[in-house]
């Protein structure tokens, strides 16, 4: 099993009480699923897509990341598990603005202590492959939102990573490039990545082979 | 970490007004500490320019534990007999007239042992240094001279080596040419351009042979691993086997220092204190730089939780952030330095020339080091604060679309923990530079016992070998009397040895009549022999019995006046008039306490009280003089003629020193001038930082609290409410900042109490003025913020969340 999850929950203090986001979490995600979590607004998907990709510690319970206890990690460990595994794709793209279409490709492999001469290939590899090779030395604010989603993509599986997690990765996108991008992904899981999205979309869901329901913090159909 | 540099540059080019605004803080911070550590090291850190200069030391007779001048007798026994010196020297500075080439021209000279200067180290540019015989009783007469004197007298003549030349009057045969860059000892005022032999001067060869004729300053260079309280000790018992040989040397003892120390001993606590001025300064343009950072880490918390969820560890983002302040601390650096070049040339110039070896400040490498070392940890500094506090941020919070960043909170804290620490600091400078600036009021306040206006006074000396006796000295003087009080715009004329505050001065010992000499006891008194008309034309009150007239002469009744301390100290319970004192000068016999007059500031405005007394010149003739003049317009506008008199008096003597009593005042307080404005200065900087940290911490919270403004407003808060939260807000961060500050500067400025004259360390009301201006500060900048606060509109603030 790639990833397992028992009886996760998120919570804040709220008062004297506490505000469940997520409440007795159960799942369990093979390795080369293309899996589409969806639910009403708070209901605790993105909270879960963030626990899965280790950006948030403070939950309790039980998660299993390649048979590697993450609820037991440190934050080292977690990070480092993170960066050999795992690629996330961001609604919003979230390139950074001061660097070229190739800086914001390199990003992940510096992080990644990856020396400068394999850097240097596999961002030409990753240009070719996505075709934007002619895009690589402008900047964020020069390309359209496909286009910079279609970096934030590359950008995330530049390190060959197993999982991508994608949060609502069309959100900001018009039905056309929205297409291309689910496209991509589909082409992506075809070639053995696992994908984790975050949806409100039926269509982009349907390019998954399942779907976990949440409402109010719990999964009410999986 | 090139990637880091490369990535900090474009985003600090992205955001150029928000850099440069940083940098230009960080590079005035970084340019005063460039400067002031420039004359710190300079002055106080640089060795001398000398040989084994970590050896050199001062040697210095006392009397009853009190440093003094050595006589020539005494130095020459401990030189005979010391075992722990490489080399012992003796020095004292002296004025003579260079003649026969041009016009008569004065020099400032220094008389010295014949090893002062080999001691040194310094080589000669031509000729040599002076031997042991050349200070021979009867050797003929060797000078040095400076190099600027060979290039302006004698057209670098080489011949000059051999060639004899006329110093007040007497043939010198030049030996030597001292280097351009050679100074010794340190007096920017008064640079020396000829060297002789004690006993070449008449003057000092006069002194030579007695001791109790203290006008020496010494200097010795102790022999390698000989420790400097072994030197003291071998001078000490020296110095207690001629106490039991001369009763001159009863309570004489000698005391050992390092040379430097004694040089700058007047002026370290001054510059340890402008020094901790600006890096307080630094400290401040540093939290408001980490203030600025944060502020701006707000907006780019999102920017950085991409990084973390693109695998960046915390590492990273602290190495990327703090690269950041790095690279606009070094660019602040670069300014700073660049502003430090033009900085420190203005700062000596205004800097008192009293401050040894300070002229010849210069931003060199060491300086520059200084700069590269601070600039970093300036960055590192500035930045570890935002850096750590972003992040630790959740990346979360920050990555989910729509919302707010998580530690908004957290980091406001810190941004309010940064302005408290700004006012304190500022606090505490301001209340040093209030107790200097209080200081120096009171200082321009003492009463120097005499009028200072339109006063000048023009010295003279009086070379042996024209002037041989007392009869030559004393046509000299009336007739200097007499034309001086006939120039125009002269509406009185004055003569006497020396002037209150002119950094001379002359101790004379006396004895009482009727009252047995005690060797245990010190009765000495500040001396000047002057001409009749002095109290009147130095505007000295007279208090009891009568001022000298033309008829207290040579040949007549021997006469003294005292001033109303020396009657009180050694006549405190009879009348002093009529009283017999036998002097230690000109080997009269006792002489009449004929009046008490007021007493004056001799050495320094800050002197206490001290004996002094006056002989007529004419019965007590010194062989230097300064002719005072009291002017009915500027006295700047008599100075020409008084050199034209002079010069018809003597062609062959020129006039020495030519300066305003009001100069000699501003002259004594130059230095706690120098201070105060310093500080003061420093101190204005400090607290406008601190006033703009508090504004932009206010301006951001008023930022971050629109949409909160917005909703009072809407539930109908008035504009005033609004304004009292925000200005309250800055009240409480301002009010801690200032108790923090009057705790921290009721312990600084005891640190102070060497500088001050006339107020305490705590005085309260330079305490209260400074709380109440920075109350004021605090008010002014929480002003604009909280009227911005008043104009938020409800729709829009609500519409925009």
């Amino acid at each position: 099993m790639l990833i397992t999850l028992r009886t996760v929950e998120k919570s804040y203090p709220h008062g004297v009480g506490r505000t469940y986001v997520l409440r007795r979490l159960n799942a369990d995600i093979k390795d080369g699923e293309f899996v589409s979590i969806m639910g009403p607004s708070g209901a605790g998907k993105s909270t879960l897509l963030h626990i899965l990709g280790m950006h948030d510690s403070a939950w309790s319970g039980e998660y299993y990341f390649m048979d590697q206890p993450v609820h037991r990690l440190n934050p080292k460990q977690r990070s480092e598990l993170h960066k050999k595994h795992i690629g996330f794709v961001f609604q919003s793209y979230h390139l950074l603005d001061n660097l070229t279409v190739y800086e914001n490709l390199e990003i992940p492999l510096s992080y990644r202590n990856v020396s400068r001469k394999d850097r240097q290939s596999m961002v030409a590899d990753i240009l070719d492959r996505f075709q934007i090779v002619g895009k690589k030395d402008l900047y964020p604010n020069q390309l359209s939102g496909g286009q910079q989603q279609l970096v934030g993509v590359a950008r995330a599986v530049i390190a060959n990573p197993q999982v991508i997690l994608a949060d609502e990765p069309t959100g900001n996108l018009h039905s056309a490039q929205g297409k291309e991008i689910m496209e991509l992904f589909r082409s992506l899981n075809e070639a053995g990545a696992t994908i984790v999205q975050v949806t409100h979309s039926e269509v982009n869901a349907s390019y998954g082979t399942r779907i976990i329901q949440l409402r109010d913090g719990w999964v009410v159909d999986d | 970490m090139l990637a880091d540099l490369r990535q900090a540059f474009r985003t600090l080019t992205s955001s150029k007004g928000f850099s440069l605004l940083i940098v230009v803080v960080l590079a005035v911070g970084i340019s005063a500490n460039t400067a002031m550590f420039s004359i710190v090291n300079g002055v106080l850190l640089k060795p001398l320019p000398f040989f084994s200069a970590d050896r050199l030391v001062s040697v210095e007779t006392t009397t009853r534990g009190e440093p003094e001048n050595t006589s020539y007798p005494d130095f020459v026994d401990w030189r005979a007999q010391t075992s722990s010196f490489d080399a012992l020297a003796v020095y004292a500075s002296t004025g003579a007239t260079l003649t026969g080439v041009g016009e008569a021209t004065g020099l400032e000279a220094l008389v010295v042992s014949p090893e002062l200067l080999s001691m040194l180290g310094v080589r000669p540019l031509r000729g040599r240094v002076f031997t042991a015989d050349d200070d021979k009783p009867g050797a003929p007469r060797t000078a040095i001279i400076a190099e600027s004197v060979w290039e302006a007298h004698f057209s670098r003549d080489e011949t000059i080596i051999g060639r004899t030349i006329t110093l007040s009057g007497d043939a010198f045969t030049v030996v030597g040419i001292m280097p351009a860059g050679f100074e010794f000892p340190f007096d920017a005022e008064d640079t020396t351009l000829v060297w002789m032999p004690v006993r070449a001067s008449r003057f000092s060869a006069s002194w030579a042979e007695q001791r109790n004729a203290s006008f020496l300053h010494g200097i010795g260079r102790l022999k390698t691993g000989v420790p400097l309280a072994t030197a003291q000790a071998d001078l000490s018992t020296i110095a207690a086997q001629l106490a039991t040989q001369y009763q001159r040397n009863q309570n004489r003892g000698v005391v050992v220092r390092p040379y430097r120390d004694v040089l700058v001993k007047d002026y370290r606590l001054g510059l340890i204190v402008l020094l901790s001025a600006v890096a307080a300064v630094l400290l401040i343009a540093c939290a408001n730089v980490a203030n600025l950072l944060l502020a701006r880490g707000s907006a780019r918390r999102r920017e950085l939780a991409v990084r973390t969820a693109l695998g960046a560890s915390r590492g990273r983002i602290l190495r990327q952030l703090i690269a950041e302040s790095v690279l606009l601390a070094a660019i602040g650096g670069l300014g700073g330095a660049l502003l430090a070049l033009w900085g420190i040339e203005a700062l000596v110039r205004m800097s008192p020339l009293q401050i040894p070896r300070l002229h010849s400040v210069q931003v060199d490498r060491i300086a520059l080091l200084f700069t590269a070392v601070i600039s970093m940890a300036t960055g590192v500094v500035s930045g570890l604060v935002p850096a750590f506090q972003l992040s630790r941020a959740n990346p979360t919070e920050s990555l989910k679309d729509g919302e707010r960043g998580g530690s908004a909170a957290a980091g406001a804290r810190t941004r309010q923990a940064l302005v408290v620490a700004e006012m304190a600091i500022s606090l505490v400078l301001l209340v040093a530079g209030g107790l200097l600036a209080r200081s120096l009021i009171a200082l321009q306040r003492v009463n120097p016992g005499f009028v200072t206006e339109r006063a000048l006074a023009m010295q003279i000396g009086l070379p042996g070998a024209r002037y041989p006796d007392q009869d030559s000295m004393r046509r000299f003087y009336q007739r200097l009397h007499d034309e001086a009080r006939a120039l125009p715009g002269v509406s009185g004329a004055a003569i006497s040895t020396t002037m209150p505050l002119s950094g001379s001065d002359i101790g004379v010992g006396f004895t009482i009549e009727g009252r047995p000499a005690d060797p245990g006891t010190r009765t000495s008194a500040v001396y000047f022999g002057i001409s009749p008309e002095y109290f009147s034309t130095m505007g000295i009150p007279l208090l009891r019995g009568r001022a000298f007239t033309e008829r207290d002469a040579a040949g007549a009744p021997d006469v003294l006046i005292i001033n109303d301390t020396f009657a009180a100290k050694y006549f405190p319970n009879e009348d002093a008039i009529g009283k017999r004192v036998t002097i230690g000068y000109n080997k009269t016999g006792p002489r009449e306490v004929i009046g008490i007059v007021g007493g004056v500031k001799n050495g320094a405005l800050t002197d206490t009280a001290t004996s002094q007394m006056y002989t007529p010149f004419d019965q007590t003739p010194w062989p230097f003089l300064t002719a005072l003049v009291r002017t009915t317009a500027a006295p700047e506008t008599v100075a020409a003629s008084m050199r034209a008199m002079m010069a018809r008096l003597d062609p062959l003597e020129s006039a020495g020193e030519l300066k305003t009593l009001d100069q000699y005042v501003a002259r004594s307080i130059a230095t706690p001038r120098f201070t105060a404005f310093l500080v003061g200065g420093f101190a204005v900087f400090a607290v406008l930082l601190a006033g703009f940290g508090l504004f932009s911490v206010m301006a951001y919270a008023v930022t971050q609290r629109r949409r909160e403004f917005g909703i009072r407003m809407a539930l109908g808060a008035q504009p005033r409410d609004v304004r009292g939260m925000v200005v309250g807000q800055a009240v409480r961060t301002g009010a801690i900042g200032i108790v923090v500050g009057l705790t921290a500067a009721f312990a600084a400025t005891r640190v102070l109490s060497g500088l001050l004259f006339g107020v305490g360390a705590t005085d309260p009301t330079t305490f209260a003025g400074v709380c109440a201006t920075l109350v004021g500060v605090l008010l002014a900048a929480a002003y604009l913020p909280a009227r911005r606060a008043t104009r938020v509109d409800p729709m829009s603030a609500l519409r925009t969340e």
